[in-house]
C-alpha cells in the first residue's frame, strides 16, 4: 500500500476516536522493544518487511543503532484492520535503561495503553516493575507480551511444559504487581488473563506471536511451533504465516486498550487536579474536538531542518497550525506554525489534529518537555496537569572542556540544545574554576551525551572521570544565628532543622510545590505532614534539591521589598551548602527575624545575600550535618550457587541484602548498595558468577554517609573544586 | 594611635586645611573609591601631600565584613586615615567601621566634607526645612523599588521636597542618569502624580561643572547634563522664594510658572 494513501487515510480515521489507540512499548533493558516496534512498524507498511528484523527503525538515532540500546522515546502512527474495521494506533517505544527512565515516565502521561515487554528467559526484572507501576499510577491499561520465547525452546531447550511454567510463573508475577500498585477500581479489572487474550507469546525478532484465543481459532499448536524451530531458519516464513506477530499484538490492543475517549474519562481525574465540572474539564474528560485546545508536550526535539519541534497529546479541543496559545510553565504565548503526524522518524504534515491524538508540532520553542499548551482564551483559568514524578537523580557529574579551547561557544550552545531534548541532563558551570559540568542519572547517560556532542555537533570534548553528586543536610536542630550584612546594616535572624521524611515525600512527589495555592499547601502540610498552623501557612519558598524557606518574622520594616533579594539568597545557599559547596537536601529553614536599612542602596543583594547564606551556613554547621550519597537498588538473578559470591560482593561494597527469593535453580536478590560503590560492580559480579548474573539497577535513595568516612569524603571533595581541605567552621560565619 | 574618617567633599577643591593635616600625619591612607566619585580627584593628590604614607584603593570588600577587623586592628598601632566622598558618616556605609572602633577603644575622629545633602538645597535655592526623608533609586534588577515612590508620596501629603539619589554601582561601572531614572520612577509610579508635578535635576553638584534644571517631571529627560553623580529632587508646592530661585537658577519655563495652583491643587 502506497505510503501517502496511508497518511491520508490515517487522517481521517484519527477523527473517529473508537478507531484509535493511544499505546506504548515498555520493559525492561535488552528486553526487546524496540525489535518489537519495528515488526509492527514493518507490518505497518512504513518500512519494507525484509529489512525490520535488522534495521530496529525505530532507534533511528546513530548511538542507538550502533549501541543497540534506545536512548529517546519515538513515535509513529500503524494502521491497523481490526474484524473489518480500521484503526490507527498511535505507538511510542520507550528506552528501558534506567538512566534514560525520565523519557519513559513522560510519554506514559500521553498514553492509555501499555504493552509490558517480558523477556521469557530474564523474567520480571527490576525496570519491568518500575515502568508498570509508573504506568499504573498514570492509569496506563497494561497488556503483556511474553517476548524471546525463541530462546526458551533453542537455547534452553525447555519442554512444552516447561515453556507453559515459565509463562504461568511471569503473568502471576506481573499481576500481583498490578493487583498492588494499580488504583483498586482496577486492581482486579486489570488482571491479565491469557484465556482472554491479554497475553500474547512470541519472539519480536522471528517476527511470530500468538495469543490464546488466536491459537484456538488458528488451531496453532506449541509442539508445531517447536517442530518448525527444529527445521532451522528456512521455517521462519511459515511461522510467521502461521501466526503473525503483528496480528497478535494489534488485536490484542485494539481489543482491550480503551480509545482516548473512554481513557480519558478515568484518566483526566488522575493526571489533572483542574475542576471537572468546568468547561475545560468537561471538553477533556470527553476528549471533545470542539472545546478548548489543551496539550501535553511530552517531548521536545531539535530538528536539523524545522528548528525545535514539540510532541504531546491533545486531550481537548483541535490543534490547527496559525493559532495562538498559551505555555502554562513557560508563562508566555505563542502560535503554532505547523502540525503534523510521526510515521517513524517522519513527520507528515496535518491539516488539524483532533483531541484524543498524540501530535508534533512546530512554533512552540519556548514549550519544555511537560509543558501544558492551552487556547490562549484560557489562559487565566487553566490549572496545568500533575506534576510527572521522576524516579531518578542526576547524581553522576563529568567536569567537559573542548579539545579545542576556541570551541568553546559551540560547546555552550551544544550542551544548550542537549538539556532541552533530555532535561534530565544537568548543565552547569563551575564559577571558581570556569569548568562546564554535566550531570546526569548514571555512567551512560553522560556517555551517550558525550557521543551526542562529538557525532552529532562534531565536538571532541575532554572529560573528567565521573564523580559521585552528594547531597549535604543535617541531623539536628540549630539555635537561632544572626546573619549580618557586609556593611552591618541588615541582620537576619535565622534557624535551620531537618525537614521530616514525610514532607520531603509531598515535595518530591509534587504534591508539595511551591507555585501551589498557599492555603491548599498549608492544609496538606499540616494534615499529612504534620506541621504547626504558623508554620505551614508562611513558606516562602521551596527549592528544586527541597528545602523550605519559612518567614516568621512580624512587623519587620521594609521586609517585603528584599522578600524575593531573601529568597535568591536563600536558594545560592542551598545550591552550594557549607560543609563541601554540594547541594543542600531536605533543611528547613526559618526566618525569625529581621533588620532592614531604610535606604534601598544599602540592602541590595550584595548585602542581603551573604548575610542570609551566612546564618544558614552557622546554623547548618553546628546541626550535625552530614552528607547524603546516593543509594541504588539491584535486583539480580543467578544461579543459586552463586548466593554467597553475591552476597560477599554486596557487603563488601557497603550495600545491604533486602530480599532473597528463589525460583526453581534461580536466586532473585534485591539489594541496595551506593552509588559510589558501583563503578566496577559489573565487572566484580560477573567474574563472579561466571558471567551468569544478570540484574538491573535503579535510583533508591539518599542516605548519609557513614560516619567514619564523612570527613574524608568531604576532604576529597573540596580538595577536588580547589577548596581547602578543612571544611569552615560555624565561626567563619558570624560574629565578624 | 587615631582612626580618622575624612571627608573628601564633591570635587577635589574641597579638601579642608583641616583634612591636609590629617593627611601629612598619616601612617596609612584608605581611599574609598566605590561610594561616589569626587569630581577632578586623583589618588596623586594625596601622594603628593604625604608620600610617606602607604596608601590603598580599596573597594567594597576592603572596607566591609571581614576587613574591618584588620583596620581596627591596626588602628590600634597607626594613624590610619579613611577618606570618604562627600561627609564620612552621612551615607551611614561606614557606620559600622567607627561604632566596632569605638567598641574598642580606638580613637576615632572625623572631619567633615561638603555633602549633596547640603549642597542640594543651597545650590537649587529649595528650603533645607521643607526636604522629607531622602532616598536612593536603585536599579530595578533584583527587586522593584516600590519604597522608594512610597517615600516620595509620603513627602508629598506632607507637603515636602524628596532628595532622590541615584544608584552608583562604580564597582560594575554604572552610574544611574536623569533620564534614565525619570523613566524607572514613571513607571513606579502607580499613581500617576510624577507626570505632572515639578521637579529638579542636578548633575555633578556642587562643583565646577555643576547643571541644574528645573521642569516638569517628565520633561527632565530633555536636558543635557554633566555627568554623574547625578540626582532629581521632587518638589513639593513650591514657597514663591523658591520659586523664584527655579525659575532663575533652574530655568523653569514660565508656562510651568503661570499654572503652578493648578499643577499643585489637587495631586492625590
Ligand atoms: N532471541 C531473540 N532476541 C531478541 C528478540 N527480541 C529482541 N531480541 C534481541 O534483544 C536485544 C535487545 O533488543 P531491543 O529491541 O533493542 O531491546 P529494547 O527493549 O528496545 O532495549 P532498550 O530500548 O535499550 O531498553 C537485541 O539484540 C535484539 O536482537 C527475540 O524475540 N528473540
Ligand atoms: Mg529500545
Amino acid at each position: 500500500m502506497p505510503r501517502y494513501k496511508q497518511v491520508a487515510e490515517i487522517l481521517r480515521i484519527m477523527k473517529n476516536l473508537e478507531q484509535v489507540r493511544n499505546i506504548g512499548i515498555t520493559a525492561h533493558v535488552d528486553h526487546g522493544k524496540t525489535t518489537l516496534s519495528d515488526s509492527l512498524l514493518a507490518a505497518a507498511g512504513i518500512i519494507s518487511e525484509k529489512i525490520a528484523g535488522q534495521a530496529l527503525a525505530l532507534d533511528y538515532l546513530d548511538v542507538e543503532q550502533k549501541r543497540g540500546i534506545t536512548v529517546k522515546s519515538a513515535n509513529v502512527s500503524l494502521y491497523h484492520e481490526y474484524r473489518g474495521k480500521p484503526y490507527v494506533i498511535n505507538l511510542i517505544d520507550t528506552p528501558g535503561h534506567v538512566d534514560f527512565s525520565a523519557k519513559t515516565t513522560r510519554s506514559l502521561r500521553v498514553l492509555d495503553g501499555a504493552i509490558l515487554v517480558v523477556d521469557a528467559v530474564e523474567g520480571v526484572m527490576t525496570q519491568t516493575e518500575m515502568y508498570l507501576r509508573m504506568a499504573l499510577e498514570e492509569r496506563v491499561r497494561p497488556v503483556l507480551f511474553i517476548n524471546k520465547v525463541d530462546r526458551l525452546i533453542k537455547e534452553l531447550r525447555l519442554s512444552p511444559q516447561e515453556i507453559q511454567q515459565r509463562f504461568i510463573q511471569i503473568i502471576k508475577e506481573v499481576n500481583q504487581l498490578i493487583s498492588m500498585y494499580a488504583d483498586p477500581e482496577f486492581k482486579t479489572k486489570w488482571q491479565l488473563d491469557p484465556a482472554k487474550g491479554h497475553v500474547a507469546f512470541g519472539s519480536a525478532r522471528d517476527r511470530w506471536g500468538f495469543t490464546v484465543p488466536m491459537a484456538k481459532q488458528r488451531g496453532i499448536k506449541f509442539s508445531d511451533i517447536i517442530d518448525l524451530y527444529k527445521k532451522g531458519k528456512d521455517a521462519l516464513p511459515e511461522l510467521q504465516k502461521l501466526a503473525p506477530l503483528h496480528e497478535a499484538i494489534l488485536d490484542m490492543v485494539v481489543k482491550f486498550i480503551p480509545n482516548p475517549r473512554e481513557a480519558q474519562k478515568y484518566r483526566i481525574p488522575k493526571i489533572w487536579h483542574g475542576d471537572l465540572n468546568s468547561e475545560i474539564g468537561k471538553a477533556m474528560l470527553e476528549a471533545d474536538p470542539n472545546g478548548p485546545v489543551v496539550m501535553l508536550i511530552n517531548d521536545m526535539r531539535i530538528d536539523p531542518h524545522a528548528g525545535l519541534v514539540g510532541t504531546g497529546r491533545v486531550f481537548s479541543g483541535t490543534l490547527r497550525p496559525g493559532e495562538e496559545v498559551w505555555l502554562v510553565n513557560a508563562r508566555t504565548k505563542q502560535k503554532i506554525l505547523q502540525v503534523s503526524l510521526y510515521m517513524g522518524p517522519y513527520r507528515e504534515i496535518a491539516d488539524e489534529i483532533v483531541a484524543g491524538n498524540i501530535a508534533a508540532v512546530l512554533g512552540l520553542d519556548k514549550a519544555r518537555a511537560g509543558e501544558t499548551v492551552v487556547d490562549i482564551k484560557y489562559q487565566d483559568v487553566i490549572v496545568p496537569f500533575e506534576k510527572l514524578r521522576t524516579i531518578s537523580e542526576p547524581v553522576v557529574t563529568v567536569a567537559i572542556e573542548p579539545k579545542n579551547p576556541r570551541d568553546l561557544p559551540k560547546l555552550i550552545e551544544a550542551l544548550h540544545k542537549l538539556s532541552i531534548e533530555d532535561p534530565s541532563l544537568v548543565v552547569r558551570i563551575n564559577e571558581e574554576t570556569g569548568e562546564y559540568l554535566l550531570s546526569g542519572m548514571g555512567p551512560l547517560h553522560i556517555e551517550i551525551a558525550l557521543t551526542f556532542l562529538k557525532e552529532n555537533h562534531g565536538l571532541e570534548v575532554v572529560a573528567s572521570p565521573p564523580v559521585i553528586v552528594y547531597r549535604e543536610s543535617i541531623r539536628a536542630a540549630s539555635k537561632i544565628f544572626e546573619g549580618k550584612s557586609p556593611n552591618k546594616h541588615n541582620k537576619f535572624y535565622i534557624s535551620v532543622e531537618p525537614l521530616d521524611e514525610k514532607t520531603i515525600q509531598l515535595i518530591h512527589d509534587g504534591i508539595i510545590t511551591e507555585d501551589m495555592d498557599a492555603k491548599e499547601r498549608a492544609k496538606i502540610l499540616r494534615e499529612q505532614g504534620g506541621w504547626p498552623a504558623d508554620e505551614a501557612r508562611r513558606i516562602w519558598a521551596i527549592d528544586e534539591t527541597i528545602n523550605v524557606f519559612i518567614d516568621l518574622t512580624s512587623g519587620v520594616q521594609h521586609l517585603r521589598e528584599v522578600k524575593d533579594t531573601i529568597i535568591q539568597g536563600f536558594r545560592l545557599a542551598m545550591r552550594e551548602g557549607p560543609l563541601a559547596m554540594e547541594p543542600v537536601r531536605g533543611v528547613k529553614v526559618k526566618l525569625h527575624d529581621a533588620v532592614v536599612h531604610e535606604d534601598p542602596a544599602h540592602r541590595g543583594p550584595g548585602q542581603i545575600y551573604p548575610a542570609i547564606r551566612n546564618a544558614i551556613y552557622a546554623g547548618m554547621l553546628t546541626a550535625k550535618p552530614t552528607l547524603l550519597e546516593p543509594i541504588q537498588k539491584l535486583d539480580i538473578k543467578a544461579p543459586i550457587e552463586y548466593l554467597g559470591n553475591i552476597t560477599t560482593i554486596i557487603t563488601k561494597k557497603r550495600g545491604r541484602i533486602l530480599q532473597v527469593s528463589q525460583q526453581g535453580p534461580v536466586a532473585r536478590i534485591l539489594a541496595e548498595i551506593p552509588v559510589a560503590e558501583t563503578f566496577d560492580l559489573a565487572e566484580q559480579l560477573r567474574g563472579a558468577t561466571a558471567g551468569k548474573a544478570i540484574w538491573g539497577q535503579e535510583f533508591s535513595r539518599w542516605a548519609p554517609v557513614p560516619d567514619s568516612m564523612l570527613m574524608d569524603i568531604v576532604r576529597k571533595i573540596r580538595e577536588r573544586k580547589g577548596l581547602r581541605p578543612e571544611p569552615p567552621r560555624p565561626e567563619d560565619f558570624i560574629g565578624f | 594611635m587615631t582612626l580618622y574618617f575624612v571627608g573628601l567633599g564633591l570635587s577635589s577643591g574641597h579638601l579642608t586645611l583641616e583634612a591636609r593635616d590629617v593627611i601629612d600625619e598619616a601612617d596609612k591612607i584608605i581611599i574609598d573609591t566605590y561610594t561616589s566619585i569626587v569630581h577632578g580627584f586623583t589618588p596623586e593628590q594625596i601622594t603628593i601631600l604625604n608620600p610617606r604614607a602607604e596608601l590603598v584603593l580599596a573597594r567594597r570588600k576592603d572596607l566591609e565584613g571581614r576587613s574591618i577587623k584588620g583596620i581596627i586592628e591596626e588602628a590600634k598601632r597607626k594613624n590610619i586615615v579613611i577618606l570618604v566622598p562627600g561627609d564620612p558618616f552621612i551615607a551611614t556605609t561606614h557606620d559600622a567601621i567607627r561604632i566596632e572602633a569605638l567598641e574598642q577603644g580606638v580613637t576615632v575622629k572625623t572631619i567633615h566634607g561638603i555633602s549633596i545633602y547640603s549642597v542640594a538645597a543651597s545650590a537649587t535655592g529649595l528650603q533645607i526645612y521643607r526636604f522629607g526623608k531622602t532616598v536612593t533609586l536603585v536599579y530595578p534588577e533584583a527587586f522593584k523599588p516600590y519604597s522608594t515612590i512610597e517615600t516620595i508620596y509620603e513627602n508629598l501629603t506632607r507637603n515636602l521636597h524628596t532628595l532622590v539619589l541615584l544608584d552608583l554601582k562604580l564597582e560594575e561601572n554604572k552610574a544611574m542618569r536623569i533620564a534614565e531614572a525619570v523613566d524607572v520612577l514613571l513607571e513606579l509610579d502607580e499613581k500617576g502624580i510624577l507626570s505632572k508635578i515639578i521637579a529638579v535635576g542636578l548633575s555633578r553638584a556642587g562643583t565646577a561643572q555643576q547643571v541644574i534644571h528645573a521642569d516638569i517631571f517628565p520633561g527632565l529627560k530633555k536636558y543635557d547634563y554633566a555627568g554623574p553623580p547625578e540626582s532629581i529632587i521632587i518638589v513639593a508646592k513650591p514657597h514663591p522664594m523658591e520659586l523664584g530661585a527655579l525659575k532663575l537658577i533652574g530655568g523653569l519655563p514660565d508656562t510651568v510658572i503661570n499654572k503652578i495652583d493648578y499643577i499643585y491643587s489637587k495631586l492625590f
